[in-house]
């Protein structure tokens, strides 16, 4: 019998379980400890559970451009613990739709046909993909987010609440649109805005 | 017994923006990026500078700089803000060479230019010049020897502290409602930090305040003495370092960088007359740039960037993106006060009164009255 880990911290992880208890999925809940808040430390996971007899789905939410959940479901990976996805009983996925491990779909999610959700992928509540949206690894779509037909979302971008992304349009990879609203029809990559530089910056 | 020697009216006419525009901005050496942002053939980037469309492009010659205007219709040679393409106008597609010589205009028969005309097609060059790992640009076509603007010993340390800069910047451009000049009055006045950043940048100095001037060295009453003298300041003591003292502290990113100086300094290089260049622990690196569009607005062109990544493939994204928010709540803070500031000021306005410690700022406005003024107030 295969087990079920939940690894993380904060607000990410209580969502992930909160998702789990939902799906009626008995698991573990793990947390991690961290001395900057960016780097995990997996050795608890290690010493509590054989990579064997459990799955493990890491919960982190989009801190560092979604760069601590990269790393630490590398680790993870690395340790050779298989992943699991966590789709809410209350979301709609298309079974057409590629989820590729270590995704969270929240309550209320619509996902279309044609769709592909990177690894690590998060979405939030009451988040909608229309078709052929293509969401890449470590992707954070929080609450709210609608894409329309054929987005593209590059590696560890965060979506803020109430985003809405036009048909087409592309979000370019390690971005932070934490604006809400329209996106924009081109999001260089590493680009960030928030209401502090809702003008953004950018990576050279 | 005046301690006033700039009429806040400057501030807000149109008039003296006119003036700054011909006897600074295009008359003095302007900072206008890093080296690393041009460094492959035919890599570019696009500014403005005070108004003026200028682009940076490494040719085949070397790093050069031109108005960036085509001579055909004067449409932008590079529309981007950064890119590598060569020099091809989008527009009729007049293309340029590494100088800016013209190199060929499709359906050349159709503009019947005559050989005489078609050699003096050429786009504008502007003379550009490294510090380091910095370039800065003359829009004048006789420029002020750089040492004049910058002496021997500052021109050095900007050498020594830009070749610790990492190229890989992040970077932000944002407009602001105030003159540009209160912004480089107010990174040269250390004692508003306690009161303007009580939380967000005090904390880190170990020297806060006044205490941050070292006041047994300026003699008294010294703005007044040199109001009363008129004393003739010179271009290159405008432009100068100063360090205080941090709590010294190791950022995790720190063992990733060949560090630049000592853990419990912050270094400021002011460089006139609109930049200024911060290390905080020589662990990141500050270039804040104040450029005029208006009197009363300002583009404030934020880089920053780590020390020297040991490894070109750490990839610091993330980092940069949180050191960039940190910084922009800072000038947040100072954005509200100086917007404020520069609201108030009018006809009805009195005269400043600056204290002993400013004495580096009242010398920056007798300069600004002999040079730009041509010695009125």
């Amino acid at each position: 019998m295969i087990g079920h880990v939940i690894a993380g911290v904060g607000r990410a992880l209580s969502e992930a379980c909160e998702t789990a208890e939902g799906l009626g999925l008995e698991y573990h809940k793990l947390e991690l400890d961290s001395s900057d808040g960016f780097h995990f430390d997996i050795q608890a996971l290690l010493q509590r559970y054989a990579r064997e007899h459990v799955r493990v789905f890491v919960a982190i939410d989009h801190r560092g451009v979604n760069t601590s959940r990269q790393q630490l479901i590398m680790q993870v990976r690395m340790a050779g613990y298989g992943q699991f996805n966590l789709v809410s009983a209350d979301a709609l996925v298309c079974p057409q739709a590629v989820l590729k491990g270590n995704i969270h779909i929240g309550a209320g999610c619509t996902v279309a046909p044609g769709c592909e959700i990177g690894m690590g992928a998060w979405l939030s509540r009451r988040v909608v993909l229309e078709r052929d949206v293509r969401l890449g690894a470590f992707v954070s779509l929080m609450a709210g987010v609608v894409l329309d037909d054929g987005v593209r979302v590059g590696n560890g971008s965060t979506l803020s609440a109430g985003t809405h992304g036009g048909t087409n349009c592309v979000v370019g990879r390690q971005c932070e649109w934490m604006l809400g609203g329209k996106l924009p029809a081109n999001l260089p990559d590493r680009s960030f805005f928030d209401p502090l530089m809702p003008e953004g910056a950018r990576v050279l | 017994m005046s301690r006033h020697a700039l009429d806040p009216l400057h501030y807000l006419k149109p008039e003296t923006l006119q003036r700054e525009r011909q006897h600074i901005f295009s008359s003095l050496w302007i900072f206008a990026g890093f080296t690393s942002m041009v460094r492959e053939r035919n890599q570019f980037f696009t500014r403005k500078v005070a108004g003026v469309p200028v682009l940076v492009q490494r040719t085949d010659a070397g790093i050069r700089a031109f108005f960036n205007e085509c001579p055909h219709r004067l449409s932008a040679i590079q529309t981007e803000s950064s890119g590598k393409r060569p020099l091809v106008c989008p527009y009729h597609a007049w293309s340029f060479g590494a100088e800016g010589e013209l190199r060929a205009i499709p359906g050349e028969g159709l503009y019947r230019f005559s050989e005489a005309e078609r050699r003096e097609i050429c786009l504008r060059k502007i003379h550009v010049a490294e510090i380091g790992q910095l370039l800065f640009v003359n829009l004048s076509a006789q420029p002020v020897p750089l040492e004049q603007q910058f002496n021997d010993a500052f021109r050095a340390q900007l050498e020594e502290a830009s070749a610790c800069v990492d190229d890989q910047i992040v970077y932000s451009c944002h407009r602001v409602r105030y003159n540009w000049k209160l912004n480089i009055e107010n990174v040269k006045d250390l004692n508003h930090v306690a009161f303007v950043h009580p939380k967000s940048f005090l904390p880190e100095l170990e020297t806060p305040g006044l205490r941050a001037y070292d006041m047994a060295t300026v003699p008294l009453a010294a703005p007044v003495q040199m109001i009363a003298q008129s004393t003739p300041v010179s271009l290159s003591t405008l432009s100068y370092p100063n360090t205080l003292q941090v709590k010294p502290r190791r950022n995790w990113f720190a063992d990733l960088c060949d560090t630049y100086g000592r853990e419990d300094t912050y270094s400021n290089w002011f460089i006139y007359p609109n930049v200024n260049m911060c290390s905080l622990r020589g662990q990141h690196f500050i270039f804040q740039q104040y450029d005029p569009v208006s009197p009363g607005e300002t583009d404030y062109h934020l880089w920053m960037m780590t020390a020297k990544r040991k490894d070109a493939r750490t990839d610091f994204t993330a980092l940069l993106s949180s050191l960039i928010r940190a910084e922009r709540a800072v000038i947040a803070e100072d954005t509200v006060l100086l917007e404020r500031l520069q609201d108030g000021i009018g006809e009805h306005s009195g005269r400043f009164m600056h204290g002993d410690y400013e004495h580096a700022l009242v010398a920056q406005h007798l300069w600004y009255r002999q040079t730009v003024l041509e010695g009125t107030a």
